[in-house]
């Protein structure tokens, strides 16, 4: 499903943030990407949605190889792949319905295929109430997930997230994880960059560990503990 | 069709949400448009005074002595096919050696003028816009008939050259003043995509292609463009009535051109004009904008 070999990025300015790293994410698994700032989780999101480019090695999402895409490309293989912001990312003055609808309208659906769609989806994630409400009127728990349902209203096969607990409260933070893995159960392969201790304990699902752009560890039903323990 | 509903709604919205930054576009468009629309007016009432003075010119062609009727009519029918030429009238010697006569009497010229000194001539108008030396030119080879041909040439070269430079310059301000209205609609709807950035960084997240992004922001670009032109033509319109009015009333000789129909022709190129800008404004404003945001290192 994600597949990375032998992956280098080096920044303009020479520093040098991954070195021949290698990784395989399978189908449906439920991965956390951990690790201190500047450990590289972010960056792999951004390398994975195609928002950084890399220096050499291989990238693979779903069999496509993503050095040789072309810059027209990206936006297609944006449409299968779910990315949830730290900072949600949403258009602000726009209706919940709206902002879940565009990523549909990309698609050229109907009238009636959006409708159906999006309340579905804003039913999954608990925003039905809220559907003609402007977003920007939400509260930070209601715009991530605001920002979940509109990274998986097209049913994408991969759904990344990054720091998706980092501005919320342990409330919220805990909704949204149980709503990532609400995901998962159908089907998503969801990769999770976090620092979050609590849900990282609390799902004990894979855990990845990277330091300096390395994976120190990598490990199945793993807690922060463990990751501390390195 | 369905996306293209979507798109002109995504076009009025944008409009609506950066009100100012689009009143601001279309303000700049009128009045960039309004002194080019000027211009033309302008240049169309010189260019038809100097085609009005040059075809109240005449040429007069003089006849060698002693043709025949037959040769008289065969260079008629010669002349009369020439298509620069709009009337053609035929003097005959005598007639005008009477009426030379009669115009100045006291000069007493049939006491000392035995013979007519006159030879058959034509008298000879031209179309708008034709070069009068150029005629003159092709006239004097165009049959073995013609003896002289005369015609008001210094006015008419000072009128002609008058007329060029008319046309040179009116071209030359033209384009400058075409390309400062895009350099000014550019900057001004690059601003209305500057505060939206955030909006199209969103855009490209969710999957949107550049066209997808691109289509409302050049729809928007086409509108305040024909919103620009229509007020600039409705200024004009409505200053040129006024105008023309006053002028006309108090100097009824000063050939203004008043036809409508050529406002009307000014008034479309306007139209073409601002749309067309506003089209080119936005296109590249959201092209630099979305060359910008591709993926960085």
């Amino acid at each position: 499903m994600i597949q990375i070999k032998k992956l280098t990025k080096v920044y303009p300015n020479g520093y040098e943030l991954f070195k021949e790293l290698d990784l395989f994410i399978g189908e449906n698994e439920f991965v956390f990407l951990v690790g201190p700032s500047g450990s590289g989780k972010s960056s792999l999101l951004n390398i994975f949605f195609l928002l950084e480019s890399i220096t050499s090695g291989y990238v693979y999402i779903d069999n496509v190889c993503l050095n040789h895409l072309k810059s027209y490309q990206i936006p297609y293989l944006r449409r299968n792949i779910g990315f949830v912001f730290q900072d949600f990312k949403l258009l602000l003055n726009r209706s919940v319905f709206e902002n879940v609808a565009y990523a549909l309208r990309i698609l050229n659906f109907s009238r009636r295929q959006i409708s159906s769609q999006v309340r579905q989806v804003l039913d999954l994630v608990g925003l039905q109430h809220r559907i003609y409400d402007i977003s920007g009127n939400l509260s930070g728990g209601e715009q991530q997930r605001l920002c979940i349902a509109r990274a998986i209203v097209n049913n994408p096969a991969i759904l990344l997230a990054d720091e998706p607990t980092g501005n919320l409260d342990p409330d919220a933070s805990e909704e949204i994880i149980q709503l990532l893995s609400k995901i998962n159960a159908r089907h998503t392969t969801v990769l999770v960059a976090t620092h979050d201790q609590m849900i990282v304990n609390k799902m004990r699902k894979r855990v990845v560990v990277l330091n300096k752009g390395t994976i120190i560890r990598d490990q199945q039903f793993g807690t922060y503990a463990e990751v501390l323990s390195v | 069709m369905r996306q293209l509903f979507f798109f002109i709604g995504e076009a009025f919205l944008g409009i609506k949400r950066s009100f100012l930054m689009a009143g601001i576009a279309v303000v700049t468009i009128t009045l960039s448009l309004v002194v080019l629309g000027v211009f033309l007016l302008i240049s169309v009432n010189l260019n038809r005074l100097s085609d009005e003075i040059v075809s109240k010119l005449e040429l007069r062609l003089f006849l060698k002595k002693d043709l025949s009727l037959q040769q008289i009519q065969q260079l008629s029918v010669l002349l009369d096919s020439h298509v620069g030429i709009k009337e053609l009238f035929f003097l005959d010697k005598k007639e005008a050696w009477a009426q030379f006569q009669l115009r100045y009497p006291q000069l007493a010229l049939a006491t000392f003028v035995q013979k007519n000194p006159l030879s058959h001539s034509f008298q000879i108008f031209l179309k708008p816009q034709q070069d009068l030396f150029k005629i003159a030119r092709e006239l004097q080879d165009i049959s073995p008939f013609i003896d002289e041909i005369v015609y008001g040439g210094g006015l008419a070269k000072q009128i002609e050259h008058f007329s060029l430079l008319v046309r040179v310059i009116g071209v030359f301000l033209v384009c400058v003043l075409t390309l400062a209205t895009l350099m000014i609609v550019v900057n001004t709807i690059r601003l209305t995509v500057m505060i939206r950035e955030n909006e199209i960084d969103i855009m490209a997240l969710v999957g949107a292609g550049d066209s997808f992004i691109r289509v409302p922001f050049l729809l928007e670009g086409l509108f305040l463009g024909f919103m620009g032109a229509l007020s600039a033509s409705v200024i004009l319109n409505i200053f040129f009535g006024f105008f023309l009015v006053k002028v006309q009333a108090n100097f009824p000789y000063f050939p203004l051109f008043v036809d409508k129909n050529v406002f009307y022709q000014v008034y479309l190129v306007l139209m073409i004009t601002g749309s067309f800008l506003g089209l080119l404004g936005a296109y590249l404003s959201i092209s630099k904008t979305l060359d910008s945001k591709k993926i960085n290192s």
